[in-house]
């Protein structure tokens, strides 16, 4: 049965059905086919849900696999299995509000997400020095644009002149809006091209397939 | 309509367009090879979301990457996660690279253990893919369409000598990638690389679709300025239906 649904022709029949359920009624009020599309919208739904638990399952067995045979890393992948339980746990049992299940999520992931980002800064100072070289007219250019934006950000030139500003707002209305609309526009439609190209069978990595 | 048309139209007449290089592509295989030279593995991202039209393209990108990584032998390690959505993409890549691998009759070398999904939190991810660039030492790292997260990828993979190809698919991310990476696909070239790497006819053909409908956009545009400045504003009241 499973090998029915992994040949390529059904799978694009199955996607371009639903693609059809979907589109007709944005375009046409059709009381029926609205309903319909609503359901897949929740059958999508029920997906995503499942595909946690079955996530869950297959990243815990994966791990247990690593423990076992003692492969590279495997305290860590033995550590994460204990915290994941160790959480799913105390979330059933005291309940989600209690502060037990709680901590663990505010006061070690949350940190160390803000902290994690906040070293994005670092990693744009780094890109940043190894980006300012001229090593030619383009880059130059670009170098130059991207020191006068800089100038006018920082609060300090505001309070002693008033010609950055100008300069900036001059760059980011007419060439950053321009580039901003070509990128926008081009995505579009090319978003476009690949839908059709997925729902023709063109694209068949999208179905895990081989081209 | 019109495009879905059009485009249906280019596919089955066949007739190659004039295609312009896309060095981040063009460069892809090179990178496979300087990594499997080095005797390092090449690492690759699809992005983190769930299917959108950058993960779809970006999994053609992986679908290539694996086939010629299988060719010469070599590992690819592809980090999953930063969404719950990539629970649902995962089983998709792992089909994908699986089946690169057993089409080059390498079907031994394919280690599910190569694409581990590190977590659903956007940042925990991070954590995990950076440490995966310090612990792995890709020869190539090429970053799919992330977000506030691309620039830690491009960066730490060039402190460890990597190749950078890295996908700028938010307006944002661009110009920081383009200074970090060492190429970079700019929005519709990554969108377009399913296409452009097959070089199946029929695939390279829908891109003329794009090249028209820009034409027309540029054509409008400049239309619209003049019409504006002739205080006509027939082309904004057009677009505006």
């Amino acid at each position: 049965m499973s090998s029915l649904f992994r040949r390529k022709d059904i799978m694009i029949t199955i996607v371009a059905f639903c693609f059809g359920l979907v589109l007709v009624p944005y375009f046409l009020d059709i009381k029926e086919l609205n309903t319909y599309a609503n359901n897949l919208s929740k059958i999508v739904a029920v997906v995503t849900t499942s595909a946690f638990v079955i996530s869950l399952y297959a990243q815990s067995r994966r791990n247990l696999i690593m423990v076992r045979q003692r492969s590279k890393g495997w305290p860590y992948q033995g550590f994460q299995l204990i915290i994941v339980f160790l959480i799913v746990a105390v979330g059933l049992i005291l309940g989600q509000a209690s502060l037990p299940y709680k901590w663990p999520i505010e006061a070690i992931q949350m940190s160390g997400s803000t902290v994690l980002y906040s070293i994005a800064t670092f990693y744009m100072i780094s890109a940043g020095a190894r980006a300012f070289r001229a090593r030619n007219t383009k880059v130059l250019l670009f170098l130059l644009s991207a020191v006068l934006v800089m100038l006018a950000q920082a609060p300090m030139t505001e309070l002693y002149m008033s010609w950055p500003a100008t300069i900036r707002a001059f760059l980011g209305d007419t060439f950053g809006k321009t580039a901003t609309r070509i990128f926008a526009i081009g995505l579009g439609i090319s978003g476009i091209v690949l839908g059709v190209r997925t729902l023709l069978g063109k694209e068949p990595a999208t179905l895990g397939l081989q081209g | 309509m019109l495009t879905f048309i059009l485009t249906i139209y280019y596919i089955r007449r066949g007739k190659l367009p004039y295609l312009r290089r896309v060095l981040a592509l063009d460069v892809i295989e090179d990178a496979v090879g300087r990594s499997t030279e080095m005797g390092r593995p090449i690492l690759e991202s699809y992005g983190t979301v769930a299917f959108d039209q950058f993960v779809i393209a970006s999994l053609s990108i992986l679908s290539h990457v694996a086939r010629l990584a299988a060719k010469v032998d070599n590992r690819v390690i592809v980090p999953i996660g930063g969404n719950p959505g990539s629970m649902i993409t995962r089983p998709v890549a792992v089909d994908i690279v699986k089946s690169a691998y057993e089409a080059e009759g390498k079907g031994e070398l394919f280690n599910e253990n190569d694409m581990p999904f590190l977590s659903y939190e956007f940042f925990s991810f991070a954590a995990g893919y950076v440490g995966l660039i310090l612990r792995e030492r890709p020869g190539a790292v090429i970053v799919g369409p992330e977000t506030a997260d691309a620039l830690m990828y491009v960066e730490e993979a060039n402190a460890v000598g990597a190749l950078t190809i890295a996908t700028g698919s938010y307006i944002s991310n661009v110009a920081v990638l383009a200074c970090a990476a060492n190429y970079i696909m700019i929005g519709e070239e990554a969108l377009a690389a399913g296409a452009y790497l097959s070089k199946e006819q029929s695939r390279i053909t829908s891109l003329r679709t794009v090249d028209i409908f820009k034409f027309l956009a540029i054509v409008l545009v400049v239309v619209g300025v003049i019409l504006v400045q002739l205080k006509n504003n027939f082309i904004i009241d057009l677009l505006s239906i």
